[in-house]
């Protein structure tokens, strides 16, 4: 620790060349942070989903509905205790950037299908009553100012009718706040067509998913819609297989990013190592060892490096913390935020970058022999 | 009196070890900057590129895609009898009833489906998308048979020349492959309307396309569909139909955008962060120069030039590190429509050029600062030092 203050005079030696680096290695690391927690973002949407509901669509495709009759025959197979009709509708609030996830639902079954929404049950009761009445996520409300018994029109996405609705209700979901619900049989009735994109399907045993699913589909294999039931988990992952590759594609910026780092900080510190060079050999001459002199050089170098993650993720983290992103992304990415995992990750790739970066010069240094260092002339 | 350019090329040879390290690292930032514009070219290529400008495309009115859109046959009818609607060389006029249904295909890859749209076309609606077979046939009207776009054929299973796939209960035979040259078409399953319609039971058509004669004749053709009521149909440009597809690609957007803007920041305080180090190292050389009569302002366009000529080489290097990125082809979703679309890593002269020109900006930007510095050594002080 008695070296604390060579280390510190040495690092505001070049006051200009350390700003840069921490500039340059904060911009850096702000950007792998937020790919890193996009990718994260999807991975959880990967995972997510409650373990006894399957979701029955059509085999043809999600744009193909399925007729109302179908839910009947549902109800049949053993081991289904409800059924819940659900329809993806889209739309905006007032302006297109205001999109979020709008669906339908049927009205009667949300609680016990949807439990995890948390409803309060006198909201709920009041959502039922109302046809025209909505279940707003907690974010939605705070993010517009809404209040229970607000009349709202939504804009229209797929259907050719735009939904005016009563927030009756408050849904609590822990990650899903951006989303709304309307009635099924509002929409229904104003389209008259009884059909539905989706059933979603809870099951008593979790265990029997898989067989309860093959029974469904079984049911209507040679009807003329027939079906293909996933587990929740399975139609989310659907979502994030769409996406394409993405996976591939942010790691390889993010690779390349940090190679660029630590081909410029290996620049920047070779620099450093070399206009000390004498200084070094008077430290070596007054009975400094190699290995301190190595410690000493590669603690400051990692001390930069670190010090360029805390501005790049921290400045990250406050940004989204106080910034919300899903007003800029049309309502994805709701709740975005830096979690402590992507932080570790990235002060991992900052000490690394340090250290490979840092390596050469520093042992260039320890190994400096006293007597050249001190003729040199730089 | 100018510091010959000479001095700088020997100064960038001389520091051989760091220049090639700022070159290589400039190389790289340029490299992932310009594949995320190849990735944009690619996208736009797919998207924009796709519609011509001149033909007409009449959706219902709040359709925001082909897919939800419909179009009765009686009100196809009246538009095909519209006035100003140019005739193909049989004087049929030239309007394409066309019919887009989504099928869920298996990949090649996984054998996971995959949403693939199909377009139900007559003969006029071929001959107004030029589009080249490559492999077998254009399909018979009125049969079960189909042309697969290139990069559909190379995604998804049973999409071989001869083979057949399952949708519904309908078996649909695959007899030709064609290239849309790297346009939305080239995401697309042609088959005939009449037999799509049928299999898949649709009374009406999703969208109708027509060719007006000339640009007099396509504004009397939009009046006339809007201001008929009966339609309640909607008539833009094709190729604004396909511009405002982006949208749903927005993802791609924001990301493209973000990465660049970062990229640039990088590339900025990279070159920055190395011409200071350059202009340290020579303190006194630079204040020598001074002494012997060189003005400020020659020093400090000096220093710049050096800074934009490593700006210029990682530029190239980035070119060069970037080139096996070109042509890779990937797919993702378009959100509007849930459909998979394929597009290509587009790294051609325009993206090369784009991306030495940022690089070269950024090299001066980035030399700025240090280059100022330089010039306002002062020349006691800096000769002095050691």
């Amino acid at each position: 620790m008695k070296f604390a203050k060579l280390v510190r005079r040495n690092l505001f030696r070049s006051k200009v060349r350390s700003l840069l680096m921490i500039a340059l290695m904060g911009a850096i690391f702000f950007l792998v942070a937020t790919l890193i927690q996009i990718l994260a973002a999807f991975e959880s949407l990967n995972t997510g989903g409650a373990g006894d509901r399957l979701v029955v669509q059509s085999a043809f495709s999600l744009a193909t509905m399925l007729p109302y009759a179908h839910e009947q025959k549902i109800r049949q197979v053993p081991g289904v205790v409800d059924v819940a009709k659900s329809q993806w509708l889209g739309g905006y609030y007032k302006e297109r950037r205001n999109t979020f996830a709008i669906l339908s639902v049927d009205a009667d079954k949300f609680k016990t299908v949807f439990p995890e929404h948390k409803l309060d049950d006198a909201e709920n009761a009041a959502f039922v009553r109302d046809r025209q009445g909505a279940i707003a996520g907690a974010d939605l409300m705070k993010r517009f100012g809404w209040k229970l018994g607000d009349r709202i029109t939504l804009h229209r996405e797929i259907f050719p009718f735009d939904p005016e609705v009563t927030i009756r209700a408050v849904g609590h979901h822990p990650v899903q706040g951006s989303i709304l619900f309307v009635h099924q049989d509002y929409l229904n009735e104003t389209l008259k067509w009884n059909r539905v994109g989706t059933f979603w399907v809870k099951v008593a045993d979790p265990n029997q998913m898989a067989g309860i699913s093959q029974q469904i589909d079984a049911a209507f294999k040679n009807s003329e819609d027939p079906t293909e039931t996933f587990t929740e988990k399975e139609f989310n992952r659907q979502f994030v297989n769409m996406m394409g590759n993405i996976k591939l594609l942010f790691s390889s910026i993010s690779l390349c990013s940090i190679f660029m780092t630590v081909l410029l900080a290996a620049i920047t510190m070779s620099m450093a190592a070399r206009e000390r060079v004498t200084e070094v050999a008077v430290l070596k001459a007054i009975g400094f060892g190699r290995r301190l002199i190595l410690g000493l050089m590669l603690t400051e170098f990692v001390i930069t490096t670190l010090a360029g993650f805390a501005v790049g993720v921290g400045g990250a983290a406050l940004l989204y913390a106080n910034v919300d992103v899903a007003k800029y992304t049309m309502g994805y990415l709701p709740n975005f935020h830096i979690a402590p995992a992507t932080a570790a990750i990235c002060a991992a790739a900052a000490l690394a970058v340090g250290l490979v970066a840092g390596g050469l010069p520093s042992m260039k240094s320890a190994n400096l022999s006293v007597v050249d260092g001190l003729r040199k002339v730089v | 009196m100018a510091i010959p350019l000479k001095y700088n090329t020997g100064n960038l040879a001389a520091r051989r070890g760091s220049m090639l390290l700022t070159v290589l690292g400039i190389g790289v930032i340029n490299a992932v900057m310009l594949s995320m514009l190849a990735l944009w070219h690619g996208v736009q290529k797919t998207t924009v590129a796709s519609g011509s400008p001149t033909d007409l495309i009449v959706m219902r009115e709040s359709a925001e895609t082909e897919l939800s859109s419909w179009v009765t046959r009686e009100a196809y009818e009246i538009i095909r009898t519209l006035p100003g609607i140019a005739k193909d060389a049989n004087g049929q006029p030239l309007v394409s009833p066309e019919l887009v249904i989504l099928f869920k295909l298996p990949r090649r890859d996984s054998g996971k489906g995959s949403n693939v749209m199909v377009r139900g076309l007559t003969p006029a609606g071929v001959e107004m998308r030029a589009v080249k077979m490559i492999e077998g046939r254009p399909f018979k009207p009125g049969t079960s048979e189909v042309v697969v776009a290139r990069r559909i054929h190379d995604r998804f299973a049973s999409t071989n020349v001869g083979d057949t796939f399952h949708f519904g209960s309908t078996d649909y035979r695959v007899v030709g492959v064609f290239d849309a040259a790297g346009t939305a078409f080239d995401s697309e399953i042609w088959a005939d309307e009449n037999f799509l319609g049928a299999s898949r039971k649709r009374l009406a058509y999703s969208t109708v396309l027509a060719r007006p004669a000339d640009a007099a004749a396509s504004k009397s053709i939009v009046d006339a569909v809007k201001n008929d009521n009966r339609l309640k149909l909607q008539v833009k440009s094709e190729r604004k139909y396909y511009e405002e597809q982006t949208s749903g690609l927005f993802g791609i957007i924001i990301l493209v955008g973000f990465v660049t803007v970062f990229m640039v920041v990088g590339a900025v305080l990279g070159t920055m962060n190395t011409m200071f180090s350059a202009v340290a190292s020579r303190t006194r050389e630079l204040a020598t120069m001074r002494a012997l009569g060189f003005k400020r302002r020659a020093i400090l366009m000096s220093i710049v030039i050096e800074s934009a000529l490593v700006s210029l080489l990682g530029g190239a290097a980035g070119v060069l590190l970037a080139l096996p990125v070109n042509g890779i082809s990937t797919g993702t979703t378009n959100f509007r429509t849930f459909s998979e679309i394929a597009f290509n890593f587009r790294v051609d002269a325009s993206v090369a050029l784009t991306g030495i020109l940022i690089a070269l900006v950024a090299g001066v930007a980035g030399g700025l600062l240090p280059a100022i510095s330089a010039a306002r050594m002062p020349i006691t002080k800096a000769l002095r030092e050691i």
